[in-house]
């Protein structure tokens, strides 16, 4: 069973962003926070998942070396 | 109408060695039929006619000399307006950059090392961050089958100008589908091609690990011809292939006999789920089409794609909230409401989700690359409806999210092309979706020249007046 991520609140979230300097008004707050929600339980179920030791995706380079 | 306006960039090479057409003679009609629909049609933000015909004008000199530069002498390309030239503001859909730039774009430096005429930037989705190509800051971008449709975005402009005869070919950019999405919704070819091979130095990011640049055109054949024009190492992109570009287009013609095309097996019953009757039925006549050519086909299976589309997302709302944080932080009002909250979003998620992300797309990958263990392409729908309509909402699920059948194709980085296979009854194109191996677009384009060489739909126009 994948543990649910706490829902963001609207404080939490105009909290978070103003710690990155970003100020935006709560209707933003409000509006975006069911899309910030579902999307951080889908990736708390995407994370749950994967396998143990699987990598991040290499970054720098090239993708597929020849 | 001049008959001009539909010409491919091959036919107007042709036409240019027999002096039958000549470079400035077709920039002209184009521009004047730019002045013409394009009031309506929204596709063009910026229109460089002087230097267009400057460089109209050059190409016919080295023509006439004997001495093209390249393969696309003389002939005109719409630019989509995320990429910098030398000689025109970059605006990247937004109120937020606006900058002219000193250096062309490694791409733009491509296309004028090829003899290309530069006929203006095209419009886009605010900051390429969304898929409808409705953007707050410009005039409305109109679908030329059905003004009241979307044009399909992020590329909406190159498109639109594509399909409506304002340009033969065209530069798009595609981070979660946003070549083949308009490519599919307007009824023309658009190319993204494998992660690296197309370099993006002067490219204003939207999500640096899976933005491309690539081709579009109203054939497969001059996507192919732009392709290997365009493509190639750009030392300035750090992500971009090293080895020397392979031109794919040398292929075309060899048909599909004995390829084995893979097609969604029922394991992947999530991904047709949704998919509207007549764009199912459309991409089965065209596996038909594909097999009485000689194809085989195999079903393959492909990993899940929820955990695809929501990797994917997090990924480009956090690269982009990264990438516009100081802009965001300065200039809230001046983004549009939807891209706001897109990248608002982004600056949420925690970075061990963000890693979370990153390890899915390593996972994807991997499997993505074991389903062309045993095919030499995988052939699907591009979206799973036709053009929406201007009200319309997108669903953000991704269970039925416009683009989450193109998104597994920019998490691996692997080419994936649109082409038209059809109209629903609305009249809408429908869109056919062929991917490959890494660096295989020979492959990729030899399967869509195949199909498009027993159909017509690429040589349907739709109904507009100049």
């Amino acid at each position: 069973m994948t543990p649910e991520p706490d829902e963001p609140d609207v404080a939490a979230i105009l909290a978070r962003l103003a710690e990155q300097g970003v100020r935006l008004d709560r209707a933003d707050a409000e509006a975006l926070r069911p899309r910030l929600a579902s999307l951080l339980r889908r990736l708390a179920r995407l994370a749950a998942e994967l396998p143990e030791d699987a990598p991040p995706q290499p970054g720098g380079g090239e993708r597929f070396p020849r | 109408m001049s008959g001009i306006e539909y010409l491919g960039a091959g036919e107007l090479a042709r036409r240019y060695r027999d002096r039958s057409l000549s470079p400035v003679e077709v920039t002209r009609a184009l521009l004047d039929r730019i002045g013409g629909l394009d009031p309506v049609l929204g596709a063009f933000v910026h229109v460089a006619a002087v230097r267009a015909l400057d460089d109209a004008r050059h190409s016919e000199a080295a023509i006439a000399a004997g001495r093209p530069r390249g393969p696309l002498e003389g002939v005109p390309v719409a630019l989509k307006d995320l990429l910098d030239a030398s000689d025109m503001p970059t605006a990247a859909g937004s109120r937020v950059i606006g900058r002219l730039p000193a250096r062309d774009a490694a791409v733009v430096a491509r296309l004028r090392a090829a003899g290309a005429v530069l006929l203006g930037k095209v419009g886009l989705h605010e900051l390429a961050f969304g898929v409808t190509g409705v953007n707050p800051h410009f005039p409305p971008c109109r679908n030329p089958w059905d003004r009241e449709r979307v044009p399909g975005g992020s590329s909406s402009g190159s498109a639109v100008a594509l399909a409506a005869g304002l340009a033969p070919l065209a530069i798009g950019t595609d981070t979660g589908g946003s070549i083949r999405i308009p490519s599919s919704a307007c009824g023309v070819v658009g190319l993204k091609p494998t992660f690296g091979a197309v370099g993006r130095s002067g490219l204003v990011p939207l999500a640096w690990s899976l933005d491309h640049v690539g081709p579009m055109a109203r054939s497969v054949a001059d996507a192919a011809l732009l392709f290997d024009a365009i493509a190639g190492h750009d030392r300035d992109d750090p992500w971009s292939a090293a080895h020397a570009h392979e031109p794919a287009g040398r292929t075309l013609g060899a048909g599909v006999r004995g390829l084995r095309l893979g097609v969604l097996d029922a394991s992947a019953a999530g991904a047709a789920a949704g998919v509207d009757d007549e764009v199912g039925a459309a991409v089965e006549a065209a596996l038909g089409v594909l097999i009485g050519l000689g194809a085989r086909t195999v079903p393959v299976a492909v990993p899940p794609l929820e955990p695809i589309y929501t990797a994917t997302f997090a990924l480009i709302a956090s690269e982009a909230g990264g990438y516009h944080r100081r802009r965001l932080a300065d200039r809230p009002s001046d983004f549009g409401e939807d891209v706001r909250r897109n990248l608002a979003i982004g600056l949420c998620l925690p970075a061990a989700d963000v890693v979370a992300a990153r390890r899915a797309q390593g996972v994807a990958t991997g499997a993505l690359l074991r389903s062309f263990d045993d095919v030499d392409a995988v052939v699907l729908p591009t979206l799973p409806r036709t053009a929406l309509r201007r009200d319309d909402p997108v669903s953000r699920e991704p269970r039925e999210a416009w683009n989450r059948l193109v998104v597994p194709f920019n998490l691996a980085g692997l080419p994936a092309l649109s082409l038209p296979a059809g109209f629903d009854r609305a009249g809408l194109p429908i869109g056919l979706q062929v991917a490959g191996r890494p660096f295989d677009e020979a492959t990729v384009l030899r399967v869509a020249a195949a199909y498009e060489g027993a159909t017509d739909w690429h040589t349907r126009r739709p109904p507009l007046q100049a």
